[in-house]
């Protein structure tokens, strides 16, 4: 480094003066402790501004001193972690003129000049593996990401099918001419409850079950329509899917009443009459 | 002025949490520090008080202080300087439009300084240009960074370190450059 190129920079000047950025003040002070040319300077400069502050000395007043005393015996040293008492121990280092013993001011600048290389060599390598890491974070943030993405994607699907569906529903049910049918338990399970939505003009059926007992595994829930005294499949269904999958077309309009029995998995041809769960009159 | 063996016996003394030693601190460098904090924030009131932070601060920070980077004079120094800057913000931050704002107005409007008493030493910085005065006011009384002084002067800023560099060589100049305390 040509040492005359950086001392006419000015910025020994500035760093005396305070007008350097922290990373400038960092550098100064380690080329400082390397370049016995540039820490000759960097004194000069300084003493200059001693030599300035001598000369706007001015007295305080008298009672000064006893209020610094005083707000001093109510201070703690701050000592930097257990270097504290080797800080009391250790001799205090006479500083040299720069040049006065040649030979140890170039050990020791050599040591410090190693020490700021060791410096940055740590810094390289702690930045390095710092964004290996920040790499695998990126990709992994970006892979669950994309996983989101999905799930939000598989969501949205639902979210838009479930609207649909209800949607259709709400659309049947405030039809005019929609009938509902309230199917009650039968005296051995009083407290099953399902409706039947109605419309004859449209010729569809739709089902909403309010209560039922979950089935066995091999069994399902059938709905039938009376139509002229006998039972007309109109299909079987699981209760999740109540009102989707029963949303059925029924041609009859001579319907007297709904049920549900509960079958065999896919149903009977004709209900089970003991297993009846629920029945409802329509009002035709 | 102190030798420079009793600066590093009283730095040791400070560092050994001996109280006493603050005594003579004090005696040997309030008015110089006093000096600085009350050019800087201009109000002797204001100045007490930064005289008491800073000497608190020297005293608490004892052990920060490294002989290599800086002399304990310019190191104190700093201290004091830094901590009138930090009033003056405070200050300012309070009272906006206060007299400084007024003063670099009128810097402005002037374009050239008319005042050679800016720094209030004209017998020292009389050597120094019009300029120069004006950089090391900004600067080292007023905290200002290199950059600031060019925004707030509209100079380019390698004209404002042009001129930092010759002002402190200018000062450089006049001081005859003793080093005391090396």
């Amino acid at each position: 480094m040509d040492i005359k190129e950086y001392i006419a920079s000015g910025i020994i000047e500035s760093y005396a003066l305070g007008a350097v950025s922290d990373q400038e003040r960092r550098e100064v002070e380690c080329l400082s402790a390397i370049y016995p040319e540039i820490r000759q300077e960097l004194l000069a400069a300084q003493s200059s501004f001693e030599e300035f502050a001598l000369a706007m000395a001015k007295e305080p007043p008298a009672g000064m001193k006893n209020r610094v005393l005083e707000a001093i015996q109510n201070t703690e040293q701050e000592i930097p972690g257990n270097a504290a008492k080797a800080t009391r121990e250790a001799p205090v280092v006479q500083m040299k003129p720069a040049g006065s013993d040649r030979s140890s001011i170039y050990k020791w600048t050599t040591g410090i000049a190693a020490a700021c290389i060791i410096g940055l060599l740590f810094l390289f390598y702690t930045s390095k593996s710092e964004s290996e890491f920040l790499q695998g974070q990126v990709a992994e943030l970006r892979k669950s990401e994309s996983e989101n993405a999905d799930r939000f994607e598989n969501q949205m699907a639902e979210l838009r099918l479930s609207l649909n569906e209800s949607e259709s529903v709400r659309n049947l049910i405030m039809r005019p001419g929609t009938e509902t049918v309230t199917l009650s338990g039968t005296p051995s399970n009083e407290d099953a409850r399902a409706r039947v939505y109605w419309n004859r003009d449209e010729e569809r059926v739709m089902l909403a079950v309010d209560n039922l007992p979950t089935p066995d595994e091999d069994k399902q829930y059938q709905l039938w329509a009376i139509v002229d005294g006998k039972p007309m499949d109109l299909g079987v269904f699981d209760i999740e899917s109540a009102g989707i999958s029963s949303n059925v077309p029924m041609k009859e309009k001579n319907v007297q009443a709904f049920a549900i029995t509960l079958e065999k998995k896919g149903g009977s041809p004709t209900p089970t009459l003991e297993q009846l769960k629920v029945i409802g009159n329509t009002t035709a | 002025m102190l030798e420079k063996q009793d600066i590093d016996r009283l730095v040791f003394r400070l560092k050994d949490g001996d109280s006493l030693a603050v005594s003579d601190l004090y005696d040997h460098y309030s008015d110089s520090l006093y000096g600085i904090a009350s050019r800087i924030v201009r109000s002797e009131e204001v100045a007490q008080d930064v005289l008491q932070d800073a000497m608190v601060k020297i005293w608490k920070n004892i052990h920060a202080f490294n002989p290599e980077k800086a002399t304990f004079f310019t190191w104190m120094l700093n201290i004091t300087r830094n901590t009138a800057i930090d009033f003056l913000r405070k200050s300012k931050k309070e009272r906006p439009g206060s007299i400084q704002d007024v003063e670099s107005d009128v810097y402005k409007s002037e374009g050239t300084v008319q005042n050679v008493n800016i720094i209030g030493l004209d017998a020292l910085v009389k050597n120094l240009s019009a300029e120069q005065q004006l950089i090391v006011d900004y600067i080292y009384f007023r905290g200002y960074t290199q950059q600031e002084v060019s925004d707030e002067l509209e100079i380019p800023l390698g004209t404002v370190k042009t001129r930092v560099r010759s002002a402190v060589q200018e000062l450089r100049k006049y001081f005859s450059v003793l080093l005391f305390w090396i």
